[in-house]
Parts: C-alpha cells; structure tokens; sequence
C-alpha cells in the first residue's frame, strides 16, 4: 500500500507543475492584461511605467519562472489590484466558501444516494421514471435561471428568504439567520448536484445487485434488507469515493454563478473578480491551489478505493 | 477682461444647468422646501453592482471605488452635478483674477481650509499635499497616471495651509485636473509606505481620511460601512452610517431594493427599471452622463483615408431613430460636446443631419457610384466595402452596429459587422489590441468626455496615434493640430473657447468620427432620503454630507 501511495505521489508533481504551466501560459496569454479597466485615456508613458512596477515587462519566462519560485515557498503573491497577499485574500473568503459548498455537498450526498437507492430497488417503475425525470431536470436547468426564479418566488413573491447576502445587515450573528441566507444558494447548488450522485448510485447498485455473491446471499435466505446495505451497497458506493475526491476542489473554488446570483461572498466570486480585472497573481493563485487539491483529491480517492478494493493496488502499474 | 471671463464662466455654468435640468427625466419628486427640516440620524444602505479592489483613487484602475472614496476622502476641487467645478478642501479655486493663477500661468498657489482634519484628529496640511504629490511621481509606487502633475517643476509649502505648484510649462487643465480625481493622503500614516511598498500598505483597505464619513468595516465580498465624522470640514453630516452593499447581480438587486433591503442603487441596468417604477418609496432618475457612444474611422484605410467618404457615412446616419429606438430615448450627440457646453460650435447643429441626398452627392464626388446597379457603390471597380466592429456582449452596441449596417447600406455602402471581446477591441497593441493596432475600418465604442475639453488633444493630435495617445483612427490635421496644442496651454477659458469652437468646426468637416448618442446614467433611491443629487461626473456620493433621511414612517 505505501509504495502504491508513493508512486501516485511521484506522479503527481510532475503533472503539478505541468498544470502550473499551463494555467500561466493560458492567463498571460489571454487578451487585455491589467490596465485593460483603466481609464482608456491613460497615456501609453504611464502604462509602461504601472506595468514595469508590477513586474509585467520581464520576458514571459523569467515571470512565470519567478512566480514558480514564490509558488513553491508557499507564497502565492501579491494582488495586482489589492495589494494584499492572495493567500489573506482566499483566508478571507474560504469560510463563507466551505459554508455554502459543503452544506450543499453533504445534503446532495444524502439526497442522492437516497434517491438512488429507491430508482434501484424498482428499476423502471414509475416511482423510479419520476425521479428520473427529476433528476435529469435538475441537471439540465441552468443554475442562473433556478436562482433567479428562486429568488423570485422566495424572496420577490412570499418574502420568505432573504435575497442574498450570508448574513442580515446591522443584526448580531445567529444561526438562524445565517441558515435563513443560507437555504437558496444550497438549494439551487443541491438541485444541480443531486442528479449526479442518484444517477450513479442507481447504476451502480442494479450492477452490484446482479452480482453473483448477493445472489449467493439471496439464497441463503438472507432478509433483502440486509443484501442491499451488507452486500449490495458497499460495492455500489465505492466507485463514489472517485467522484467524492473530484469535488474536493470545487469546495474550495466555489460557484461562480450561484455567489454571484445570490451576492454571496465566496471565493468563486474572488476568481470571478480577478479574472475581469486580468489580477494574475490572484487568478493563478486560486487555480494553483485548485490544482493541487484536485491532483490530492484524486490520489485520497484512488488511495481509498485502493484501500477498498485490494484488487485494484494489485493491479496497478509500477 | 476680468468682467469677460466671469460672464464666461456663468454662462457656461448656466448653460450646463440648463442642459443638465432639461435633459434629467427625473421620475421622482423634485427637492421641495415641504421635505421639512433636516432629521439628523439613520442608516443609509446603499447597493452597487461593483466592489472596490481598495480606496485608494491613485492606485486605483478602475472607477469602482469612486462612489466609497468620495465620502472617505476629500479633494481640492470637486465637480457639482451640473458640472461647475467647486472647491473642497481649498478655500477658492485659484484664477488669474483672484491671483491665484500667476500672470505667466506657470505658478499656482491654493489655501488648504485651516478646519480640515484627518478622522483620527490630526490636522490636514500643506505637508499631506506634497507628501501626496511625491507618492503620485514615485517611480515605483504605481500610480495610474501621472498625467498633470508630471508639468509640476516644484512644491512650495510656505505654510501649513497654503501650497504653491510651480510649473515646467503651461498646463491649461491644471486646476480641473489637480486633486480632482486624485484624494490627498496623510503623511504621518503612510510616510513609512513612500516607494514600491505604497500598493501594499493595509491602509488601503481601512483607510483614515478627511471625508464626509469615517471608514467603520468592509467584509469582503459583502459589505463596506462608513460613519459620520462629527469635525467633518464642510459640516457634518446628517446620516450616522452609509453601508454600500455590493449585489453583483442587477436581479437580485431589484428583489432587494423591493424587500426595502436597499435603499438605493448605483447604476441599474435600462432592463431593470420597469419593475421597480410602480413601487411606492422608490424615485428613478435617469440622469445625462458626460460619455457618449460614437464611430470612430481609421483615417488610414484606404477608403476612409477620403474625408467625403466619412463625412457621407455620417450623413447616412440617423441618429435620432439610434437614440430613440436603441438607446431609450436618450439624447442624440451632434458633436462629441453637448450642445451649451461653450466649447460646442454652433454649426454642429446642422452640419451632420441625416440626409441621403447629400450623403449619396458625397460619395458621388468622391468618385464611388453604383456602376453595375447592384445597390453597392464602386470606384475603379472596387465596392465601397467596409467592417463595423464593437465590444460583444453590450446588446445596445450590437443592435446599433445592425442599424448602421441598414442605414448605411441605403447609400450604396457594404458593411459587414464584427464583435469583439472588449480586452482584445481595447487591448495593448503587444496584445493584439484591434483599436490600437489600427486593424480596423470603423469601431463603435464609448468615450467618456471630461468636462475640460485639453484631452481632446491626446485623441485628435496627429502625434497622438498609439502608443503615444489615444488617436486610434490615425486622424491627421495640422491646423486642429495647432490647435488642441495650444489650448492645452492656455489657462484663460476665453481665449480657449473660439479654439475649441474651431476644433469643432474641423471636426464636423472632417469626420474622423460620428458622435451617436449622450448616455444616461440610471438610479433609484429611496424617496426619503433628501439631497441626492446623481453626478455621472464626480460619482453619486459627491454630496453625501448633504443627504438627509426622513424618519421611516
């Protein structure tokens, strides 16, 4: 297990810094650049003057190799356009982050597991073409549209919700409140993400359940009940463990879309932001961290399946 | 002479009243004396679609944190909304009459208000001012411009409250441009800070100024609340707190400012007016702004290098169907200076009207007619053929670059469109800027158009082309040369009229560009705050010491 472990590790810095590189290359050499919000009228003397200062007249390479160079002290940089270090910049804003993100990742577990489970159990019954229905709905709805109607029925129509905000102006800080702020956004996120762990669940468990050591159990007399939690769902989830390790990042990159609809101050809004006033340093921050919470996301789940499932350390390449 | 330039001066200023009262389709109830007295007290929360990076107007790269700044920090001079330059921090604005602009127009001397302080007590003087000059012209400090102060020769602080600026060479704007967009920042906080280390001071973002307010807190992402400062310089004002709440999405504003969670918005989007027009406690005003929508043509292009030709497209232009069909009714430009503004010429009126007879008599004399009847003119067998680009994802732009492709196409013109991501329409030619790069026919796209009119020069001198100005259609003309040049110099506003006038004249005549349409700026405030007065200029919080909210009944 340790050696399969230390392979995935000397794996995953060279596809690291692979990364790195092409997300410098792709944001520098994007069109516009810092000065592209400036007053248009600026002249081209001061340009060259605010572009010398922050560093942006070296040749690409020695910049990127320099940026590197701080990336691996654990310095992502200062803001171009703040001042302030990209790392207080994404402290200030993880919580609200892994607030949102994570309370709509554990109820869309939930809910998506306990959906898949019922589609499985009578595939191809109504109750299981219903959820279906639903649960493709939800994928196909585009997040913005749900949000804003959310807000139009919620918050415009029976007041019942705050529009926006993590938090109610002038008021101390109470859970309710924050719950109060919180019940949209994680709606509209948990209606988008449902879908994709019921879908999986459901396939999954109609495999595992076709299996011939849950038959075997069946034939022993086994109540159903315990087939499908002792035999049948442990396989079914394992593959889950993957996805569950791709979403690592997303839980600290945020939802561009729904902070946005939804004001929340988040971190997807900060990339967002960044990315609309061209701040290098705060853009390629963001996806750095991103990348390697994806590369470790990726390596625990594989480490974890592997753990599950000896077969699969067996087969690995060495 | 001193008589003359004072009737200037009030003509101007009168005149801008007059325009700006005429063209504002205020929907609200107009300042009346029945709003009873000024109630001291409450909490205004106001809402803004864009948060500031940091406050800090030398640094800053964008017009984000104008709204926040102004009520943090204080200026020299500041410009009203109907665009009169007034003093701030400074007891008069400097003249040649009043002798704060020396004879030879090279010393400029200003008085500091002795009562002006900073929020944590110390007092503001003519130290902070050149300690702000030095932070502006610091090699590595990173200001946006130094446009302005660059003339400056020496700062003399003879004491506390007066501060003299000698200039290097005559520099007509110096007044209007001196600490008007630029605050003045406190020495004895940020002294430490002078050099590459200024971006970086936290200053920035909890900064102790000399404004109306006093920064309280700013959540990122959330929220910023300033409260009032009891020795503010120009009388403290009546609000205990302003909160601007950043809501990024314009619908989400809307359901707030219903829910009485906002009190106002910064700026709504045209598409976000109609719901909130019926809603009680809520007044919409739809205020003219100084930026104007036009065409600017590559005077290099081989078919518009022939000023008939461009004059000829500008007569096929209907700008007044654009204004009232595209842009909602707003104001059509004849000229890019508003019609009382005293640099606008008289003949503007007239000279650009949207006629196709004279239009198509244009290009004929040019030597483009349509030989083969295909609808399209033709010189030496060539179609008169040309691209219309602009900035994608603005849908007025879109539509209007669809309407001039019709309006253009009656006189025999092709035009095929183009849309561009603006960073690449307005990007650095290393970049691959089309504007800049000159890789365009004709561009549609937006110039804001300060109030003193010495700019014009960066963006019609010949010498102005980029990389060294913003002359993007390479227009050349010795005499507007001259011109522009010499009016950049010329502090007297008298003598500088008849040469505005004349650029003007050249311009119409010329037709480097076709001005389209005056924008206009839209916000809503609730009806019980009083004194609000929208400033497309100097930002809507221009006057916040003077707002005053009316008890919730």
């Amino acid at each position: 297990m340790l050696s399969y472990a230390l392979r995935r590790l000397a794996l995953a810095v060279p596809l690291a810094i692979a990364i790195t590189m092409l997300s410098f290359a792709i944001v520098r050499w994007a069109p516009g650049g810092p000065l592209a919000s400036a007053d248009p009228r600026v002249r081209e003397v001061d340009r060259a003057r605010v572009e010398r200062v922050l560093g942006l007249d070296q040749p690409l390479v020695s910049q990127y190799v320099r940026w590197l160079r701080t990336l691996l002290r654990g310095d992502l940089g200062q803001s171009f356009t703040t001042g302030q270090p990209v790392t207080t910049m994404i402290g200030a804003r993880l919580p609200a982050t892994l607030e949102l993100m994570g309370t709509a990742l554990v109820l869309s577990l939930v809910i998506g597991i306990g959906l898949g489970i019922v589609g499985a159990l009578r595939p191809g019954s109504w109750c299981d073409r219903g959820l279906a229905v639903v649960t493709l709905a939800g994928l196909s709805v585009p997040v913005f549209w749900l949000g804003v109607l959310a807000i139009l029925v919620f918050s415009a129509t029976w007041g019942w919700l705050p529009a926006g905000g993590r938090a109610t102006l002038g008021l101390a800080f109470t859970w309710g409140d924050r719950w109060r702020h919180l019940a949209l956004p994680v709606a509209v996120l948990t209606v988008a993400q449902v879908p994709l762990w019921s879908r999986h669940v459901r396939a999954n468990l109609i495999e595992r359940l076709q299996d011939e050591h849950v038959r075997a159990a069946r034939a022993r007399g086994i109540s159903e009940r315990r087939v499908i939690a002792r035999h049948g769902l442990p396989g079914a989830l394992t593959p889950l463990v993957t996805l569950l390790g791709l979403q690592v990042p997303a839980l600290f990159t945020g939802a561009v879309i729904t902070e946005t609809v939804f004001a929340w101050p988040g971190l997807g809004r900060l990339f967002h932001d960044g990315v609309a006033h061209f701040d290098y340093p705060r853009v390629l921050g963001i996806l750095a961290v991103a990348a390697v919470l994806t590369i470790a996301g990726n390596l625990a789940a594989d480490l974890t399946c592997a753990r599950l499932d000896p077969r699969l350390r067996l087969r690995a390449p060495s | 002479m001193v008589r003359r330039r004072v009737d200037f001066r009030h003509v101007g200023a009168l005149g801008l009243l007059l325009l700006l009262g005429g063209c504002a389709r205020r929907e609200s109830p107009p300042e009346t004396a029945a709003a009873g007295p000024r109630h001291r007290g409450g909490t205004l929360v106001l809402g803004t679609p864009e948060e500031p990076e940091l406050l800090d107007s030398i640094l800053m790269l964008s017009k984000g944190g104008q709204l926040i700044n102004n009520v943090l920090f204080s200026r020299f001079v500041v410009y009203d909304d109907s665009l009169r330059l007034i003093p701030d921090l400074v007891t008069e604005i400097p003249t040649l009459a009043n002798g704060g602009i020396a004879p030879d127009e090279l010393t400029y001397t200003y008085h500091l208000r002795p009562e002006a302080q900073w929020h944590d007590g110390t007092p503001l003087t003519s130290a902070d001012v050149e300690f702000t000059y030095r932070v502006i012209m610091h090699p590595d400090a990173g200001a946006e411009s130094q446009q302005g102060w660059d003339v400056i020769d020496r700062v003399d602080t003879p004491d506390a409250h007066t501060i003299v600026f000698r200039l290097k060479e005559a520099y007509a704007s110096f007044v209007s441009d001196t600490f008007s967009d630029e605050d003045v920042l406190p020495r004895h906080l940020l002294q430490d800070f002078l050099g590459a280390e200024f971006r970086h001071a936290p200053f920035h973002r909890a900064p102790v100024g000399s404004g109306p307010f006093r920064f309280q807190e700013w959540v990122a992402g959330s929220h910023l609340t300033v409260t009032r400062f009891e020795a503010y310089h120009g009388g403290a004002p009546a609000l205990d707190a302003i909160t601007f709440k950043f809501v990024p999405e314009a619908s989400t504003a809307v359901v707030q400012l219903q829910a009485g969670e906002l009190h106002g918005f910064d700026q709504l989007e045209a598409a976000q007016m109609q719901p909130l027009e019926r809603v009680a406690g809520l007044a919409l005003y739809r205020t003219p702004s100084q930026s104007y929508e036009h065409v600017d043509f590559n005077c290099e292009h081989p078919f518009l290098s022939d000023a008939r030709v461009r004059r000829a497209l500008a007569h096929a232009t209907d700008r007044v169907a654009i204004a009232r069909h595209v842009y909602d009714g707003a104001e059509p430009a004849r000229a890019d200076q508003r019609p009382l503004s005293p640099w606008y010429a008289a003949a503007a009126d007239t000279a650009l009207r949207h006629n196709l007879y004279r239009s198509r008599a244009l290009l004929a004399a040019a030597g483009w007619r349509d030989a083969d009847g295909d609808g399209i003119v033709e010189r030496n067998g060539k179609p008169l053929r040309i691209e219309l680009c602009t900035t994608a994802g603005r849908p007025a732009r879109e539509r209007t670059i669809a309407v001039l492709q019709q309006q253009w196409r009656a006189v025999g013109v092709e035009v095929t469109t183009r849309l561009y991501n603006p960073a690449v329409l307005f990007g650095s030619p290393e970049s691959g800027g089309i504007l800049r790069r000159g890789a365009f026919a004709a561009a549609l796209f937006g110039w804001g158009q300060p109030p003193d009119p010495a700019g014009m020069q960066t963006v019609y001198g010949s010498t102005f082309a980029p990389p060294n100005g913003q002359n993007m259609g390479r227009f050349k003309h010795d005499r507007l040369d001259s011109l522009v040049a010499l009016g950049a110099r010329v502090a007297d506003p008298v003598r500088r009229v008849p040469l505005y006038r004349e650029v003007e004249t050249i311009l119409l005549r010329e037709s480097p560009t076709i001005p389209l349409v005056w924008l206009v700026e839209i916000d809503v405030m609730t009806t019980r705050l009083h004194g609000f007065r929208p400033n497309p200029q100097s930002g809507d919080t221009w006057n916040a010491h003077a707002w005053w909210l009316a008890p919730a009944l």
